[in-house]
């Protein structure tokens, strides 16, 4: 027995050692140097993404228009689109985990978990020359911010009507005892638009992104009316007839319910709202396809790509900065809220944001001890 | 050489499963133990100090204490006399029943909670109907305490009567009728005699029920985990925002937060033992109870039925109580089913308590649209190909231990019970961690996700195939196909596998059905693997992009058809018998 016992053993130690071997081998990484078209030609064969369905961001148009222009043919297949539903602490773990053998060389990620990227080394050291169109915080290595979302409130008027209840115009309607369990929100801290709504609460409250009091407080209030976020359904129904998310998310739903009949109107609180940025990241590990990455990294803050974002119904991110804002084309923002609504809405710095101190806030302050 | 050789043969059919089992469950759950007294390489209590100076997880230890109380008590209160008549029934009826609870036990997760929201929910059928009638009525909230505890009930009364069933055959009818004849009322007999004699495997059953209410995580994700306010602090939803709102540390936090489940865990298990020995102690302590008896259900028995069991005592006098607890029953199980199936055929359903028109466009959509078929697609052969490569492994293994090593049996009793108590979304996370450690290249794909359901599906499997070999007699039929010559190989494919077809095929349904449904484990190892209910949850949960509920309510019903279906076929085939784990030994 103890024969077997030890020469089991011996085979587990190899096992163990050859595997912790393999793990701990010093995987290459992504440079700062420039790309190589020519090599990134072949790697558009074969590079995937995470989190970045056709239909989030149009990122399906932006590799497709962006490989017909570059290389002469559509790399937007089917398989390069991977963990389309991931979020985004998860995207970075992957990234960290896979580094043997990675998965995707970028990913959709809320500017939120850069920081968490950061920690954990996983972004590459390239940023595109471009990238200085953009203020300091928003980008750096490894990452380029996208597009923005605002958080705004979808109001369904039909039901409002219906029931002799007025439509919430401002943060602060929104604490009218009427609306007790109507208002539906995403997760603080996990979501993003969660996330952002509640930065745009304080801020609108007279906080600031390190005194949270005033959001507090405003958010205590609140919690009689909240919900759990809409769906289309629940939205249409009347279980949820007040729906706060990103302003693209409510767009996005709009022609279903129109075609429904349900009147319905998005509302940019008068009192402000803020702008949330998605990001772009880039796999430091995923050396294989590091030509193509860095390329698609330059390529998203073009003017033709940031116009694609805005089709989506988001505002992209260079539209909404620095003195002299990328005028978007007009038929590119035939799904846009009327520019004077955004008037109040304000850039905040995202990376600032720590996701699990939001939620100890959250948890802690706002919903109270238990 | 030659010794060890020997030691090996005793040892190599159970080999490929032992090792699947040490490195993808037992390894992994050691070193989530170990790493949650490590920080930043040395040992520590850190973490254990914040978790427990944290309000939070004390009020989620105790809300999901209370849950698990809650359920494990309301399912002992339905359940035992359901498992009594449900005992006493003809064996057709049996069969029946046994096949709708087998389905509606594993019919858990992300489709169960859709069906409580479409059925119970704010504007759920139920909900319409009674309003329709004019009665003010408000349910309580999806994310409510209430709203889970019905919802787990759906699974876990039908899982308490599988598992109280073969206790219900230690009561033998004689023994009323000499009560009886002692002019004892029924409920004397019952009060002095019968629950006496049940009460410790009640009891066990209650903390069997009790331990899975606490590890569940599918159902409450999707009922309560994205609530922005919160009302329901949960272990296991804890463990899961931790993972999601921290990639630095928070997989070293939702580690130590899982050591608190493995400890309510064993805790449970120890003390179902303890009881259920002290159950078998009133005949005479031998046949120790073996695995905990979830399936047993689907067993077949040891020995033949009783003819007692189809004559049954209570039927004369007791029909009205028989027809009333079995009629709230089937509407219990069988609403959210009609909720499902008007749902999917509904064009618009607004404020009545019937859809407003209906259209079969739904199924065609949905059977159209290449996301839900590709979820179809690859749970159906995730599912099928677990279920192969379990019985591959667990068919040598109980031969092994049945024919050749009884050691072998104590090994795979030993770790069938980990799988058993451990929360699914623990065994996750173990093995996240883990294969982070030493292949962090299989993270997130198929073979590591296909390992992870064989060491969750091999102790169902297992408890099945050992009950058939017990059945069939394998160590003689075995020994006689040696005599005649055959080798090992040709012993079990031509004389043993025949004689095992109903232990097969209900380990290879109970297999099949915890894997089509499940979603604590995918959603920490490989949620990028598009399965039902991954795309379930994604339905459900990401309203943003959501095309509506129709989808999922024609899947999750297809899936219920489909569990259902086959467990009728197997429970025709088993004839709705019972494996009877006490009585097996009192019988002889």
């Amino acid at each position: 027995m103890t024969t077997v016992r030890r020469s089991l053993q011996r085979a587990m130690f190899v096992l163990v050692v050859a595997l912790v071997g393999a793990a701990c081998g010093g995987a290459a990484t992504i440079g700062a140097s420039a790309p190589d078209a020519t090599a990134a030609a072949t790697q558009a064969q074969t590079f995937a993404t995470y989190a970045t369905p056709n239909g989030w961001g149009n990122y399906g148009e932006q590799f497709t228009t962006f490989c017909q222009e570059k290389f002469g043919f559509d790399c937007n297949r089917p398989e390069r689109s991977q963990a389309e539903d991931i979020l985004s602490a998860e995207e970075v773990q992957k990234f960290d985990a896979e580094k043997n053998n990675p998965g995707a060389i970028l990913a959709d990620v809320g500017i939120s978990f850069i920081p968490q990227a950061e920690a954990v080394h996983t972004l590459a050291d390239y940023q595109p020359p471009n990238a200085s169109l953009l203020p300091d915080n928003l980008h750096g290595p490894g990452w380029v911010a996208t597009f923005v979302g605002v958080p705004a409130i979808l109001v369904n008027v039909s039901f409002m009507e219906a029931h002799g209840l007025p439509v919430p115009h401002s943060w602060a309607d929104l604490l009218n005892p009427a609306y007790a369990h109507m208002v539906g929100l995403s997760k603080v801290g996990v979501s993003g638009s969660g996330t952002f709504s509640f930065v745009a609460m304080n801020l609108a409250a007279g906080g600031t992104l390190d005194d949270w009091a005033p959001g507090i407080a405003y958010a205590k209030q609140l919690v009689p009316n909240l919900t759990s976020s809409a769906s289309i359904e629940t939205f249409e129904k009347g279980d949820v007839p007040i729906s706060v998310r990103f302003d693209f998310n409510h767009g996005s739903w709009m022609q279903k319910l129109t075609e429904d009949g349900i009147n319905a109107q998005i509302i940019i609180p008068t009192e402000g709202s803020v702008y949330g940025a998605s990001t772009l990241m880039m796999n430091r590990y995923d050396v294989a396809h590091q030509d193509f990455g860095k390329m698609f990294m330059e390529w998203v803050l073009t003017d033709e790509a940031q116009a694609i974002f805005a089709k989506f119904g988001a505002r992209p991110i260079r539209s909404v900065v620095g003195d002299d804002p990328l005028v978007v084309p007009d038929e590119a923002r035939a799904n846009w809220l009327p520019d004077a609504d955004y008037a109040n809405v304000q850039n905040v710095d995202g990376s600032k944001i720590d996701p699990s101190a939001i939620t100890d806030i959250w948890e802690n302050q706002v919903l109270g001890g238990g | 050489m030659s010794s060890l050789a020997r030691r090996l043969s005793g040892w190599i059919g159970a080999l490929p499963l032992l090792a699947v089992v040490a490195l993808f469950l037992i390894a992994p759950i050691g070193v989530l133990l170990a790493r949650s007294f490590l920080v930043a390489g040395g040992f520590s209590l850190d973490i254990w100090a914040d978790l427990l100076a944290s309000p939070h997880t004390r009020t989620a230890l105790l809300t999901s204490i209370a849950l698990g109380a809650t359920c494990a008590f309301v399912s002992t209160l339905i359940g035992t006399p359901l498992a009594w008549l449900v005992s006493r029934l003809a064996a057709g009826p049996r069969a029946a029943w046994l096949g709708i609870f087998n389905v509606a036990a594993h019919f858990g997760g992300i489709g169960l909670a859709f069906a409580y929201v479409i059925t119970l929910g704010a504007t759920g059928m139920v909900t319409l109907a009674v309003r329709s009638v004019g009665v003010g009525f408000d349910p309580p909230a999806h994310d409510s305490f209430a709203a889970l505890a019905i919802t787990y009930e759906y699974a876990n009364i039908p899982l308490f009567v599988l598992l109280a069933l073969p206790a219900m055959g230690i009561i033998r009818d004689e023994w009323y009728e000499a009560a009886q004849t002692a002019s004892a009322t029924r409920w004397q007999f019952w009060r002095r005699i019968g629950l006496p004699l049940l009460a410790p495997f009640i009891l066990g059953g209650a903390l069997l029920s009790f331990t899975w209410a606490i590890g569940i995580y599918g159902i409450a994700y999707a009922l309560a985990g994205l609530s922005p306010t919160l009302p329901k602090r949960l272990l296991t939803l804890q463990i899961g925002q931790t993972i999601a709102d921290d990639a630095v540390t928070g997989s070293a936090r939702a580690g130590a937060l899982s050591v608190v489940l493995i400890v309510i865990a064993v805790v449970a298990l120890a003390g179902y033992r303890l009881l259920v020995r002290r159950g078998l102690r009133w005949f005479g302590g031998n046949a120790p109870a073996e695995a905990p008896g979830r399936l047993a259900a689907t067993r077949p028995k040891g020995v033949p039925a009783t003819a007692s069991s189809d004559a049954p005592i209570a039927p004369r006098t007791g029909n009205w109580l028989r027809r009333g607890l079995f009629g709230v029953v089937a509407i219990f199980l069988g609403l959210p089913l009609s909720a499902l199936a008007l749902y999917s055929v509904a064009t618009r359903w607004t404020d009545h308590a019937l859809p407003d028109g209906y259209t079969l466009s739904h199924w065609l959509e949905t059977f159209a649209d290449a996301r839900a078929v590709s979820a179809i697609l690859t749970s159906l052969s995730l599912s099928t190909v677990t279920t192969l490569l379990t019985l591959a492994l667990v068919v040598p293994a109980v031969y092994w231990a049945r024919t050749v090593n009884p050691r072998v049996r104590v090994a795979l009793e030993t770790a069938a019970a980990i799988p058993f108590a451990l929360p699914f979304l623990v065994i996750g996370l173990a093995l996240l961690q883990f294969s982070g450690m030493v292949t962090p290249m299989l993270q997130g794909t198929y073979p590591l996700l296909l390992a992870g359901y064989v060491t969750v599906t091999f102790p169902f499997v297992y408890w099945a195939i050992d009950g058939a070999m017990a059945a069939a007699g394998v160590e003689r039929l075995s020994q006689a196909a040696e005599a005649c010559g055959a080798s090992r190989r040709q012993a079990i494919v031509r004389v043993v596998l025949p004689n095992i077809r109903v232990g097969l095929a209900s380990g290879a349904l109970l297999a099949f059905a915890t894997v089509i449904g499940e979603y604590a484990l995918v959603s920490v190892l490989a949620s990028s693997i598009n399965t039902i209910p991954v795309w379930s949850a994604h339905l459900l949960l990401d309203h943003a992009a959501s095309p509506g509920f129709a989808p999922l309510a024609v899947v999750t019903l297809s899936v219920f058809g489909l569990l259902l279906a086959l467990a009728l076929v197997v429970s025709r085939l088993t004839r709705g018998q019972v494996l009877r784990e006490a009585p097996e030994a009192l019988s002889q």
